[in-house]
């Protein structure tokens, strides 16, 4: 009614209510990021836009693949995934994850910011999804409970629960190690039993799945990378957004994905403190450690960037081996 | 709005007769087309098989048809009929023995299981016979199977402790150790109920059997009594994990009665195998409208309205704090799965927790043994279906046998909810 | 021929049940006694299970199996019974047959997208079609029960199997 023809004489924002969808818990990075959204929109339109965060895939009964369903078909308006689970789009979105491509943040993001980022958009637009920015879901690193690992060898034969994909199962097959694909609500209790012995995640992940009470060795690899993408559904965007709150939009998305990436920066050193103070014994292969796994994963690494073509390693500057 | 023809459409239909899985389905479409006014219908309904399929393939689901697998191979092969025989000469002299049993062997059990359900399909096809050839009514044999199921997801490991633990940011240990007393303190209070129950009823005492016959007994039951000395060295020794402990059950069942005691024909394992996806189907036809309506209910962010309306509320007191949080949770367990209710509550729950001084793991016990207590309370109560269709009773006979029973459990409830150390002792 | 087309999701069924027992029982063997797992097995599993919910509930259907609470179907006469159950049916067809109606657009788009599944990087539309394919069986079912429940002569209880 009234409030609402004041606001549009003010010449802002259409009032409107978006659904937002995520995977993680409330206290993982995509709920944060999308939380840290949905309070700086509601700021800069004064409550006429608001975002409305659903973590845990609550709208797709915890399925993260339905949930990607859901945002490709408009069922939710904007969502935040893992470039891995939205890879069931299109495989090409992996490329950022081909093992051993970045050293640290600071490369990943110089590469996902100049020509990554385009790409993804490009990929993801053939599905009507519009992408609108990134953070980091973080490097993905090793924990067990059966000895510390230092070398490819000590990889060996250890039964290490992956997120099914051929990047995992292709890192840990090149180690001669037992990938298992388990369902992740069976992990705790499976390797508090012994049952497997360890798992690969990111480190808030490995934190908030209270790894750490189970496992004994934690080793820092960064292996792979994984980036999480900030979207929406297009035809909702396009068709149903005023140009002056796709702006908005658009533009808190990219403060909300930057406030992420610092944060997760930041967090990720204190938990891996956590970490040592629960009695885990975590290792950081250097440099010159790192070279032998590179040297195993290399025919996977020629394998995955053929496979993802040289358009898309360019973009995301792959090195190759 | 939405939440009023959701619920409104819900009980109309369920109290002309509608079977339990159309009502959720009916009520959440008619809730998802008020809801989603002004978009297109085919995006508002098309989440429909989406949110079907999400339902049913959840893997910890996987133990129900397993479970149910083996036990139906069991029951034919004749290894539960063995059973019987042994937990009758063992306690059929006693009266409400053998309920007692099935209370025991349940706590057991739960230390195996993850899962309310999984414990009931695991347990039931051969206690709930065993309690009906006493003298137990079908009815209260279920009811009781089905309650006593509940305590699987009380005692570790359980599954939904787990995702307590990892939405709350709580210790999965400390919530495991936690759950001991108060799962083996349900356990208490069944046999209670059965005992008294078995008081008014005429059941039937059996003479004492001799130290003979028992041991004739036990060695008729041997192959079948190996099934849990299986199942838990196979979880606890790391060989399996418990969703694969009922494939295996169901596999080890079969050979058994294939190749030693020999009662069972491939023609037969095909209508086991038909019986199973039958009595599977039917609570999984719940699960995936009840997970429409969880959908539909989360969309139209009841959670907000309840947020106020606790925050006003409690006003401060603990006291008042846990009772309205046993309250709603009841309330939402007689609609919603334990993991869509951890979902929606424990972000709301917490914070306020956090603010009083209350300890997420009671808090954590406290939201468990309600979630419990919601696997049996109609009209979605999980594990009172799957004892339902293996005692071929109605919803109306098991609702009513089921309440006394339930009145058992909120008595715990309210002891574990205002005695935290109860569940903190060992802590 | 005929006996096959009247029991083809039992038999359906029963080989989705065996499967999904056999992939894990293999798993198992694999994975303890040779270090070595299926790497699709929980993925393969779940949605064998969507078929095996889809179908036996089908077939829970044609045996007047699912459950519901009848304390006012159990006290009025039989005409007003003969009404309410069958309009509990025709919802059950409005129920199963949107599910059968949408799951063919999902199943569809999933095709169209070249979506793959998440772990054997199958295309997702095989598995989606389970879905469509097992409410196909479910609504026929209930419109069957809702056809025997419009011709009965009022107050005969329907328990019998559908031949
Ligand atoms: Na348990
Ligand atoms: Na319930």
């Amino acid at each position: 009614g009234n409030t609402q023809e004041e606001a549009q004489e003010e010449g802002k924002y259409q009032k409107v209510e978006l659904a937002m969808a995520v995977n993680g818990t409330d206290i993982q990075i995509d709920t944060l990021v999308a939380k840290k959204f949905a309070e700086l929109v509601y700021e800069a339109s004064d409550g006429y836009v608001e975002i409305v965060v659903f973590p845990n895939d609550q709208l797709a009964g915890g399925n993260a693949t339905k949930g990607i369903e859901m945002i490709a078909d408009g069922s939710v308006d904007l969502a935040a995934y893992a470039s891995s689970v939205m890879s069931v789009l299109d495989e090409r979105l992996l490329v950022g994850t081909i093992p051993w491509s970045y050293n640290n943040y600071e490369e990943a993001k110089e590469a996902i910011d100049n020509g990554g980022g385009d790409y993804y958009a490009k990929l993801l637009a053939e599905h009507d999804i519009t992408y609108l920015g990134s953070f980091h879901n973080g490097f993905r690193q090793l924990t067990n409970s059966k000895h510390a690992v230092e070398t490819p060898e000590d990889v060996k034969g250890l039964k290490i629960r992956v997120p099914g994909g051929e990047v995992y199962m292709g890192v840990f097959n090149a180690f001669g190690a037992d990938p298992i694909s388990m369902s992740w609500s069976e992990v705790f209790t499976a390797i508090q039993q012994g049952t497997i012995d360890g798992q690969e995640n990111g480190v808030s992940i490995t934190d908030s799945s209270k790894m750490y009470e189970v496992q004994d060795y934690m080793t820092i690899w960064n292996y792979t990378y994984e980036n999480d993408l900030f979207v929406a559904n297009s035809t909702i965007w396009n068709e149903y957004l005023e140009p002056e709150t796709r702006e908005l939009l658009q533009e808190k998305a990219l403060e909300a994905c930057e406030w992420g990436r610092d944060y997760l920066e930041e967090e990720e050193e204190k938990i891996i403190q956590k970490f040592v103070e629960h009695d885990i014994e975590v290792t950081r292969l250097t440099e010159e450690q790192l070279e032998p796994f590179k040297e195993t994963v290399a025919q996977l690494r020629s394998y995955l960037m053929e496979k993802y073509g040289q358009e898309a390693c360019e973009a995301f500057r792959i090195p190759s081996n | 709005m939405v939440a009023a023809c959701l619920f409104i459409t819900f009980a109309v239909l369920l109290l002309i007769g509608t079977p339990i899985a159309i009502c959720l389905g009916i009520s959440s479409m008619v809730a998802m087309i008020v809801q989603g006014a002004g978009r297109p219908i085919e995006v508002v309904l098309g989440t429909l098989p989406q949110l079907v399929s999400a339902s049913t393939s959840k893997f910890v689901l996987l133990a129900i048809p397993f479970f149910i697998l083996g036990g139906n191979i069991m029951e034919k092969a004749g290894i539960s009929q063995k059973l019987i025989t042994l937990a009758q000469a063992c306690v059929g002299h006693l009266r409400g023995g053998v309920a007692m049993v099935c209370v025991i062997v349940a706590c057991f059990f739960a230390a195996i299981s993850g899962s309310g359900p999984a414990t009931v399909a695991a347990l039931g096809l051969i206690l709930i016979p065993a309690m009906v050839k006493v003298g137990y009514s079908p009815a209260f044999s279920a009811a009781l199977m089905g309650a006593a199921g509940a305590i699987g997801v009380i005692i570790p490991p359980s599954i939904t402790f787990v995702v307590y633990g990892s939405i709350s940011d709580t210790s999965i240990g400390t919530l495991f150790i936690a759950g001991v007393l108060p799962g083996l303190l349900m356990g208490l209070a069944l046999v209670l109920v059965s005992l008294w129950v078995g008081r008014k009823s005429d059941l039937e005492i059996l003479p004492k059997a001799s130290g003979a016959q028992r041991w004739a007994a036990f060695k008729d039951a041997f192959w079948g009594l190996m099934m849990p000395v299986i199942i838990l060295g196979g979880i606890y020794g790391g060989v399996f994990t418990p969703t694969e402990a009922a494939a295996v059950s169901a596999v080890y069942g079969l050979l058994v009665g294939a190749f030693i005691y020999k009662t069972i024909k491939w023609k037969e394992l095909y209508q086991i195998l038909v019986d199973s996806a039958s009595t599977t189907a039917t609570v999984m036809l719940i699960t995936a409208a009840a997970s429409i309506f969880a959908y539909i209910l989360t969309r139209s962010r009841i959670d907000v309205a309840i947020n106020e309306a606790l925050i006003s509320a409690t006003g401060g007191n603990t006291i008042i704090f846990f009772l309205i949080v046993n309250i709603i949770l009841l309330l939402a367990g007689c609609f919603l799965d334990s993991t869509s209710a951890l979902y929606i509550f424990v972000p709301l729950f917490v914070p306020v927790a956090k603010v009083l001084g209350i300890d997420l793991v009671h808090l954590g016990v406290v939201m468990i043994v309600n979630l419990a207590i919601g696997l049996v309370t109609p009209p979605v109560g999980v594990n009172l279906y799957v004892a339902c269709g293996i005692a071929k009773c109605n919803l109306k006979q098991i609702s009513v046998a089921v309440l006394p029973l339930i009145v058992a459990a909120l008595i715990v409830l309210l002891l574990v909810t205002y005695i935290p150390a109860i569940s903190l002792v060992f802590v | 021929m005929k006996k096959f087309l009247r029991n083809i999701e039992e038999i359906l069924s029963a080989v989705c049940l065996s499967v999904m027992v056999i992939i894990a029982f293999v798993n198992v063997i694999g994975r303890y006694v040779l270090g070595a797992s299926l790497s699709f097995t929980d993925e393969a599993t779940t949605y064998l299970f969507v078929l095996l919910s889809l179908l036996g509930a089908a077939i829970a259907a044609k045996r007047g199996a699912h459950l519901s609470l009848t304390i006012i179907l159990d006290v009025v006469n039989p005409g007003v019974e003969k009404v309410l159950k069958s309009i509990g049916l025709i919802l059950a067809v409005v129920f199963s047959g949107s599910i059968f109606y949408y799951g063919i657009f999902m199943t569809m788009r999933q095709f169209a997208r070249g979506q793959i599944t998440a772990g054997m990087q199958w295309p997702e539309w095989i598995f989606g079609s389970f879905v469509p394919i097992g409410a196909f069986f479910l609504t026929i079912r209930f419109l069957q029960a809702l056809l025997r429940e419009i011709k009965a002569p009022a107050g005969r209880e329907e328990k019998e199997e559908v031949v």
